[in-house]
């Protein structure tokens, strides 16, 4: 389990977080949304295990993440920040294939090989394979990288993925198959924290939804227990209804205006 | 399996098989390279009467060739067509380092410092070269320029490490800016021993700033060779975290690599290799940036590829460069600075104008 207790982080007279419990359990998925600002990134960087928090603890298993390098940590966790970009042509299955060199120098070899394509072929990329990674579009280099982190977190049991803002370029349908596939790894065991900004996103394939605002977390539960319009305008500021979906289970967000 | 696992493997060993194949190529032109190097020359000794001294080591070898023959291959040839390719392998090496470092197809090793404090340092020694030798023994004299240019590299590379380890949120950028910084101030302090100069010291000047192998020896060689070992040896083995690298540090990092210990490494071998290279023989430009970016359109971006195919490369084409500057205006010498710079730059802009809308 990957979980910041009590974690504040400070630079310099800013708090950019303060007092986060935030645990990641495996086979669940778990939606982090807030506005603009609201320390999302922050969050997701304490528990990557970039930085370290100026007060409280980050912690994995109950051990201290501060303590464990490059390498051990990306036997446990992956992630996929926003943006990434690749400086050489390489080919898209070869950015797949550097997900497993870091861990445990894995990688390599054609049985490794065909075996990344399959992630490709899961997320819809595979026939993007060979491919020079710059030459993609922004959707499609996301799914790359995707593939990539996917591929990166099966390599190990128990493990943790972390996504932030994964279907920041992707189309509708993509989302959705993003999302789908972040889902299913949790049902094989994995914890997933995925950074969200659409709420019927977050309400329809997390197990439960965070709401970070101005660096504290400010409500935490399933999205029938938290979705309620008063609070959706304390936290967006935002009008909205909340309504049940018309076709699937579950609550519907509608925003009707700034409130 | 299925039809496109199949296909995934078979990419894999075809782009496997390619590499070796690529790199097999550019070992052979470096070979030929190298033969040719002690081939040619200005006086009438062949690649025939090399053989013959070769053979004549082996126990049932046959006759040696002449004592003067001899003469000029193991100490003026031998020597020689060793360090062009030294040089070369190791700014080729280095310059896909460094490029694979800062994410940049138009980083030069030069950017961390090396180039400006070699300069500095032995230009210092040309001028004031008067007075320091009367303080060594006698004996250190001809070490006296490659002993500081090596010297200086180490020193300038260390301070631009030292300064940016200071500034570390940073990453990759502290390193360029603290490099170009260091390197400003050793060319002006360049400018200012250039300025004290006489005559005679502005020719050696000169001539050591644009670069030449002419002047190698086996005293002066060797330990230029042990010093390049290393990046030989351990610079090939950080391949593949420089492959994660071409996604940016912080992912670097994210996907398990000690970016921390990848930048510390690569510095210092490459600080050591050129260095090394800069001590014996001056500044040669364009081959640590030119010659990365012809392996990576032969062999691909790959740097299990790009690594070792810029050693051979780099040494392949110095080995060349070197034939031209000692035959173009025989009897005299070129510097091969100039040979690298002439060929070097009008190629750069072709590889620049050549595809429009291609990468770089």
């Amino acid at each position: 389990m990957l979980q910041l207790r009590q974690a504040s982080y400070r630079v310099g007279a800013a708090t950019l977080v303060e007092n986060i419990d935030l645990a990641l359990r495996p086979g669940a998925v778990v939606a982090l949304v807030g506005p603009n600002g609201a320390g999302k990134s922050t969050m997701l960087r304490l528990l990557a295990g970039e930085i370290a928090p100026t007060r409280g603890h980050a912690e994995l298993d109950g051990a201290p993440i501060a303590t464990m390098d490059a390498a051990a940590l990306a036997r446990r966790r992956a992630v996929l920040p926003q943006h990434t970009a690749t400086s050489f042509g390489f080919d898209a299955l070869a950015i797949v294939l550097m997900g497993r060199h870091g861990p445990d120098g894995g990688g390599a070899g054609a049985a490794a090989a065909a075996d990344a394509l399959a992630v490709m072929d899961e997320l819809g990329v595979a026939d993007l394979a060979h491919r020079d990674i710059r030459t993609l579009s922004g959707g499609e280099q996301q799914r790359v990288h995707l593939a990539r982190t996917l591929w990166q977190v099966r390599a190990f049991p128990d493990n943790h993925l972390l996504l932030d803002e994964p279907t920041s370029s992707l189309d509708i349908a993509h989302q959705f198959d993003a999302l789908e596939t972040a889902r299913a790894e949790a049902r094989r065991g994995t914890a997933v924290l995925v950074v969200l900004h659409d709420l019927n996103l977050a309400a329809r394939f997390a197990d439960s939804i965070t709401v970070a605002k101005g660096g504290r977390i400010v409500a935490q539960g399933t999205a029938e227990a938290i979705l309620e319009p008063r609070a959706i305008s304390d936290w967006f500021g935002m009008r909205a209804v909340v309504t049940p979906h018309p076709a699937e289970h579950g609550p519907m967000v509608v925003f009707c205006g700034r409130s | 399996m299925s039809q496109a696992s199949l296909a995934a493997a078979d990419w894999w060993r075809r782009s496997h098989a390619a590499r070796q194949r690529g790199l097999m190529l550019l070992g052979l032109a470096c070979l030929a390279s190298f033969l040719l190097s002690i081939a040619i020359g200005a006086t009438d000794v062949g690649i025939g009467q090399f053989v013959a001294w070769l053979w004549s080591l082996l126990p049932l070898g046959g006759e040696a060739p002449p004592a003067g023959a001899q003469a000029v291959l193991l100490q003026i040839r031998l020597p020689r067509a060793l360090a062009a390719a030294a040089v070369g392998a190791a700014l080729g090496i280095s310059g896909a380092t460094v490029q694979g470092l800062f994410r940049n197809p138009l980083a030069d090793p030069g950017l961390i410092g090396i180039s400006g404090g070699a300069s500095l340092a032995a230009v210092a020694v040309i001028v004031l070269g008067g007075s320091l030798r009367n303080l060594l023994p006698e004996v250190l004299h001809p070490f006296l320029l490659p002993l500081a240019a090596f010297a200086g590299s180490i020193v300038a590379t260390l301070l631009v490490y030292r300064i940016a380890a200071l500034r570390d949120d940073l990453g990759i950028a502290a390193l360029l800016l603290a490099g170009i910084a260091i390197n400003a101030i050793a060319m002006a302090g360049v400018g200012v021993f250039i300025f004290m100069s006489n005559d005679d010291q502005l020719r050696s000047l000169n001539f050591w700033m644009l670069g030449s192998v002419g002047a190698t020896t086996w005293h002066t060689l060797l330990p230029a060779l042990a010093l390049m070992l290393p990046a030989a040896i351990l610079l090939p083995r950080l391949a593949r975290a420089l492959d994660l690298f071409s996604m940016g540090e912080r992912q670097a990092w994210l996907s398990g690599i000690d970016t921390d210990r990848l930048r510390r490494r690569a510095v210092i071998l490459v600080a050591l290799a050129v260095g090394a290279a800069v001590a014996i023989s001056g500044t040669i430009g364009f081959v640590g940036l030119v010659v990365p970016h012809l392996v990576r359109l032969m062999l691909g971006p790959d740097h299990r590829g790009v690594l070792a195919g810029s050693a051979l490369l780099g040494a392949a084409l110095l080995g060349g460069a070197d034939i031209l500057a000692r035959t173009l205006v025989m009897p005299a010498e070129l510097p091969i600075g100039l040979v690298t710079a002439l060929v070097g730059g009008p190629f750069f802009l072709w590889l620049l104008l050549r595809r429009r809308g291609g990468a770089v």
